[in-house]
This record gives C-alpha cells, sequence and structure tokens, in this order.
C-alpha cells in the first residue's frame, strides 16, 4: 500500500495536465501488453489503475476520441509497475506502437520519403496530440542524421522514452537503412528548454 | 455559441464515420480470403490482413515495418518489378518465391497495384499474394507424365524404326537376292 501513495500522488500531479492524446495511442500500448503478456494482465493493469482511483476500461476507448495526457502516463507508469518493466521495455512498447497504429496507415501521405516526413512530421503530431509542439529542426542527407524538437510538452520523464521509442520505429518506416538509431540530445527534465531528438543512420 | 456546437457535432460525427470506417476496413481484410499487404514507397510492409498472416507465418506486428524484399526469394527480380509498377499502375501474375517465417519456400503468383493520394503523389501499393504450391504441383504432375509419355513414344518410334529396318531390310536383300539369280541365270543361257 505504501508503495502505491507515490503513485497516487503522481496521479493527482498528472491529472491537473492540460491537453490530450487519441485513444489510439492507449490502444497500441495494450495490444503490445497483450501481444508480451496476455489478456489476463490487461485486466490486470485495469484493476491496479482502479485500485489507484482512476479506473480506465479500455474496451470503452475509442481510437479517434481524445483522452487526458495524464491517463496515458499514468497507465504507462502503472504497467511499468505492475510488470515490473524497465524503461527499455517502455521503449520497446513505444517503438511497437506504429505498426499496430491505425492512424499510421491512413496517413500515409506523410511518408512518402524520409525529408517529405520529416517536413511534415508537425501535422502528424497534431493528429496525436491537442498540445505541444513538434519541429523539425533539422536535416541532412548527406550526414545522415535529423533532429526533432517537442517543445512545450514537459509531462513526465517516461514520456522521453516514448518519445524516443516512437520516433524510432517512424524513422525505420521511412528510411531505406536498417540502421537507424536516436539519442535524446536535449532534455526538459534535465533544464534544457525543449526535448531534442537525433535521429541517425548508416 | 450555435455554431460552435454545430462544428463540434459534425466533428463528432465525422470521428464516428471515421471509426466506423475503421472497423469496417479491419473486418473485411480479416475476411478477406486472399493475403494482401500494404507496401509504402520505400518498399516497406506497412500492413498485413489476416490472410497473409496465415501464408507468411508472420504476425502482423512482427513483419510490419520491414522491407517487402525480405520475404522474397528474387530481391533483383523485385526491383524490376516494383519499376513496372510506377508504369503501368498495376502488374498480374508475377511469379515469386515467398520465405516464410519457418524459412519455407512458397511459390506464389503476385498481383501489385499503385497507391496514389489526392494530388497524384504515389504513396505506395497493394500486394495479393496467391499461394500456387497446388498448381505448381499439378503442373510439375502433368511435365512429368508428358515427359513418361515422351519417352515411352520415342521408345516405341524405335521399335517400329527398328522393326522396319529388319523388314524392309530383308525384303531389298530379297529383291536383290533375285536380281542375282536373274542375272546369274542369263549368263547361264547365254554359254549353253
Amino acid at each position: 500500500m505504501k508503495l502505491d501513495e507515490p503513485l497516487k500522488q503522481i496521479a493527482k500531479e498528472l491529472m491537473s495536465i492540460k491537453g490530450n492524446i487519441r485513444g489510439e495511442g492507449i490502444l497500441t500500448d495494450i495490444e503490445y501488453i497483450r501481444y508480451r503478456k496476455g489478456e489476463k494482465e490487461v485486466k490486470m493493469l485495469e484493476d491496479k489503475l482502479k485500485e489507484l482511483g482512476q479506473p480506465i476500461n479500455f474496451d470503452e476507448i475509442s481510437p479517434m476520441e481524445w483522452y487526458p495526457i495524464g491517463w496515458d502516463v499514468f497507465k504507462t507508469l502503472c504497467l511499468k509497475e505492475v510488470f515490473n518493466w524497465s524503461d527499455k521495455d517502455i521503449f520497446e512498447m513505444a517503438n511497437f506502437a506504429p505498426k499496430v497504429s491505425f492512424l499510421v496507415k491512413m496517413l500515409m501521405k506523410y511518408f512518402l520519403s524520409a525529408e517529405r516526413s520529416f517536413k511534415e512530421s508537425p501535422k502528424y503530431w497534431k493528429q496525436h496530440f491537442d498540445f505541444a509542439e513538434l519541429e523539425p529542426y533539422q536535416y541532412n542527407e548527406k550526414e545522415k542524421f535529423m533532429i526533432f524538437r517537442v517543445k512545450d510538452f514537459k509531462i513526465h520523464p517516461i514520456m522521453c522514452v516514448v518519445v524516443a521509442g516512437y520516433f524510432l520505429r517512424m524513422a525505420q518506416f521511412v528510411l531505406k537503412s536498417k540502421k537507424v538509431g536516436i539519442k535524446e540530445t536535449k532534455c526538459v527534465f534535465k533544464g534544457a528548454s525543449c526535448d531534442e531528438y537525433l535521429i541517425n543512420w548508416e | 455559441m450555435e455554431n460552435r456546437e454545430i462544428i463540434e457535432k459534425k466533428l463528432e460525427r465525422a470521428k464516428e464515420d471515421l471509426e466506423d470506417l475503421e472497423l469496417y476496413i479491419r473486418e473485411f481484410s480479416a475476411f478477406l480470403p486472399l493475403a494482401v499487404c500494404t507496401i509504402n514507397p520505400l518498399g516497406r510492409i506497412i500492413n498485413i490482413n489476416r490472410a497473409a498472416e496465415a501464408l507468411t507465418g508472420y504476425l502482423s506486428f512482427e513483419i510490419v515495418g520491414d522491407f517487402i524484399t525480405d520475404i522474397f526469394l528474387e530481391k533483383e527480380y523485385w526491383e524490376r518489378i516494383e519499376k513496372e509498377i510506377v508504369e503501368k499502375i498495376s502488374v498480374r501474375n508475377k511469379e515469386l518465391t515467398l520465405i516464410t517465417k519457418e524459412n519455407k519456400k512458397i511459390p506464389i503468383n503476385a498481383s501489385i497495384s499503385l497507391r496514389k493520394d489526392r494530388e497524384g503523389n504515389f504513396i505506395g501499393c497493394f500486394m495479393a499474394l496467391s499461394d500456387i504450391t497446388e498448381i505448381k504441383n499439378l503442373q510439375q504432375g502433368l511435365e512429368e507424365k508428358i515427359q513418361k509419355r515422351t519417352e515411352e513414344l520415342r521408345d516405341r518410334i524405335d521399335e517400329l524404326e527398328h522393326f522396319r529396318e529388319i523388314t524392309v531390310g530383308r525384303e531389298l536383300r530379297i529383291v536383290e537376292l533375285k536380281n542375282r539369280i536373274r542375272e546369274l541365270e542369263g549368263q547361264s543361257v547365254k554359254e549353253k
């Protein structure tokens, strides 16, 4: 019970954050739990959320509907605790998300090439979040790297891991290379004014 | 305020329509007995339906993001097909060899159709795959039968040829001998 107290406190803080995410952002993670752990574990997570005073019925989440970002982050923190997952597991979960995303399939027009995807990425961001901003900061085909900046997205450090995992998969979708990497080069939780991600490839 | 309400209602309706559409596509795609893959302009797999999962042995999320060439034996031939699709919009009945998750090689027939967005940009393609193992086996069986029958016929022809050689050769020999006898008889009459 004592262990849950910090989570309850975090929940309060997270629920006060303004901003929403598409239901799909939550559902793709649930799909990953279903795949990696099983249906029973999805129920376990629901029970844990209920126990912590933040009940979410995943079956009732609609992919295109907007939900408080606090829900999504709290769900991620909870599953981390319930399944004893590391940041690496969370990164993998986020990296998995675009693979099962209906939005990705629907918004294929933004992924014609790496450069076009880079330029169109702010529009793509807006399809997923109704707050914060994604800035395609630098693209260098010759040196094989691109830099994205995420502004006004100071929610919780776990989201840096989530964003990195997700961005990496999106880059893997639009690059010909089989070796693509990502690194968070600036972080709001380390005093920077925005989050910055460097994606490079061979 | 009233306008805002109308816009919100319209948005809500559009969202519901979109979700219904998604559900319809998902159900239709799951029902479809034909294996279908969606590929992006870089040749990466974006989606596969249930029939394609069954054919390849991969679950959708195991293969989404991989290059389509990763699951075919003929990698260079695929590059040629790609060029053909861009020129012809769609290509049909291309024979390829699928490499399944279990590393099994399956002959397949592929039909590919180009996808364009509203502005006419190339946004990838749809690929339908059908397993032609049975057809190939049947074809191979037929070819083997034809070969066997051809060999049998060839043997029969050889036999007939041999028979002809024996019978016709014998007759020719008889004619030759008869002529020789006639010649000898003529000589004998002259000597008398």
